[in-house]
């Protein structure tokens, strides 16, 4: 057979192999735009552009809305309320997670609606209300059963719980559950916390090898997830463990490094401040 | 047997009956022959013509010649000959030599994706005298997919090679994108500079109107920093003219072929991405809901 007539074979197999897939579903225009808002949000997000994340998931949750799109409006309310939250705005927050608990009742998953409580649950602890905490904590794990994403955070947020009324070994029970459930791939800033969390019931625990070693963990997690924040929370735990083990040059220098990270997250700030107003 | 016949005339009957059958026989299948022989056209009356190549794949001895869908000839021999040139030589009926004058060419064609291969007769202009035998046609072979695709490929390889050299031109430390951002820099610096002036400027007319002599002096000042911010403003903008100068004839072809490359290789993406099995192993997309993070620095006021 000649060479083009090989060639013409081999461009029919290939359509005739494309041919032998189903067509994919195509989605409806408002579908589209709300998961492009969505992206952009979540770009946004990153960035640290809160208040054009809060305008694109706004704009998503409204076309969302529009299509009645249960699964798309929840993640659309606990995006919103993330950011909310990341705005010192936790009342906010709080209402785009009510609502989802509210009625009019709509089908939400039920991995979405525990994402939901295990954030209100943070909200909560963030504002020393234990009790509403732990009542978000319970909605939470009943939603998820061990077997959503959110399973390894609600574990975390419960050993926040224990430690805040000083059961050391049941919060380190809690968190090495919460390991075996988080995926390192996917969940890296939560292993982060969980390993910062386990530092820090070792430390409470007096045990400042292994708070050190858990806090260095943690640190190296957060450098390559490239979160400044919480490296600079990493390294004022590790100045903290260091100083408790007597050893002050290390914590003096954790502490530099701690003080360093910190006057760039602030000099990052300032760069992004738009110029002062005429006087 | 002799004696039979002579003794007996059934015998000489048979004789005949046989004989006749038998040349009948001959006779019929020489007439199938001669139908054969003239539906193959071997009767026919033909001219034979030639063309030259260098290439002789994809043509055969036998291959059809045909005229505006119509089977007008076939390839009869192909010869490589003591140059290296291939000459083939053609057999075409008298009946449709008319059509084919001076001027017309053969072109090898592809007939469709898995067809054979013809030999196409085209036409040149009316009115040209007509060929005599032996006359040498023009030869020419159409694209095929294969070739096409080739060619396709050779088209963009330049192009490609451009975005590369003008993105690794443009990226280069002292290259063009980093001199225009180190202009710009420059420019923000004095427009920045020429606000906090003119700022300066309006403060000092509305809070002073009756220290008008202070003001003159503050605005002599004022206007000489001011002479020089715009000194520098001007040496700015003489520079990016001429860095836009030299770089536009050069940048304009280059982004227009980018600009095309890109389209279509977003196009080839696009399509590949709805092909099966690609489909298959890229993410459908939707709304996700952010990564979880259970602890960490807030700024979160009691509720």
């Amino acid at each position: 057979m000649s060479s083009p007539n090989k060639n013409s074979l081999l461009i029919l197999g290939c359509l005739m192999l494309a041919a032998c897939g189903a067509a994919p579903e195509k989605k409806n225009a408002l579908s589209e735009q709300a998961i492009m808002r969505s992206e952009r949000g979540a770009a946004a997000f990153v960035q640290g552009d809160y208040a054009r994340a809060l305008n694109e998931y706004q704009l998503a949750l409204r076309a969302d809305q529009a299509l009645e799109h249960a699964a798309g409006i929840a993640v659309s309310r606990i995006n919103l309320a993330r950011v909310w939250r990341e705005m010192s705005s936790p009342a906010q927050a709080h209402a785009q997670l009510d609502a989802l608990f509210s009625p009019p009742v709509l089908p939400y998953p039920a991995a979405s609606l525990a994402a939901a409580a295990a954030l209100q649950a943070r909200l909560y602890l963030e504002s020393d209300a234990v009790e509403a905490a732990a009542y978000w904590l319970g909605q939470g794990e009943t939603f998820c059963q061990k077997t959503c994403p959110a399973a390894g955070s609600l574990l975390l947020l419960r050993a926040q719980l224990a430690m805040q009324g000083k059961h050391f070994q049941e919060a380190s029970k809690l968190i090495g559950e919460a390991v075996g459930l988080l995926n390192a791939d996917q969940q890296a800033v939560e292993l982060a916390n969980a390993l910062r969390l386990s530092g820090e019931v070792a430390y409470a625990q007096g045990d400042d090898v292994h708070a050190s070693s858990s806090f260095e963990q943690a640190l190296a997690l957060d450098q390559k997830s490239g979160l400044p924040a919480k490296i600079r929370l990493d390294l004022l735990r590790l100045a903290e463990a260091a100083g408790h083990a007597g050893r002050k040059a290390d914590a003096q220098n954790f502490a530099a490094r701690a003080q360093s990270v910190s006057m760039a997250i602030d000099g990052a700030r300032q760069a992004e401040l738009p110029p002062a107003p005429a006087r | 047997m002799k004696i039979f016949a002579d003794h007996d005339s059934r015998l000489a009957v048979l004789e005949r009956k046989v004989g006749s059958f038998v040349f009948a026989g001959i006779g019929a299948l020489l007439l199938l022959f001669v139908v054969i022989a003239v539906e193959q056209g071997m009767f026919a009356s033909t001219t034979h013509l030639r063309f030259h190549t260098e290439d002789a794949s994809s043509l055969h001895e036998g291959m059809e010649i045909r005229l505006s869908g119509f089977k007008v000839g076939k390839v009869v021999k192909i010869v490589l000959m003591d140059d290296g040139v291939i000459e083939a030589d053609l057999s075409v009926n008298n009946e449709y030599l008319a059509h084919i004058r001076h001027g017309a060419r053969l072109r090898l064609v592809e007939q469709g994706l898995l067809g054979d291969n013809i030999l196409e007769v085209v036409s040149g202009a009316r009115g040209q005298p007509a060929l005599a035998a032996g006359e040498v046609l023009p030869f020419e072979r159409q694209l095929g997919m294969a070739a096409l695709a080739h060619d396709l490929v050779e088209r963009l390889k330049p192009v490609l090679d451009n975005v590369t050299a003008a993105t690794a031109a443009i990226n280069q430390p002292d290259g063009l994108l980093q001199h225009a951002t180190s202009v710009a820099v420059q420019a923000e610096k004095a427009s920045v500079a020429a606000i906090e002036l003119m700022r300066q400027t309006r403060d000092a007319i509305a809070t002073n109107n009756l220290k008008l002599n202070q003001v003159l002096d503050k605005t002599d000042a004022l206007l000489a920093k001011g002479d020089g911010v715009l000194d520098n403003v001007q040496n700015i903008t003489l520079e990016a003219g001429k860095i836009a100068a030299a770089a536009s004839e050069d940048l304009l072809p280059l982004m227009r072929d980018g600009r095309v490359a890109a389209d279509d290789v977003r196009n080839i993406i696009r399509s590949s991405k709805e092909v099966w099995p690609i489909r298959n192993l890229l993410d459908a997309g939707g709304e996700n809901i952010l990564p979880m993070d259970s602890y960490g620095t807030s700024h979160v006021q009691p509720k």
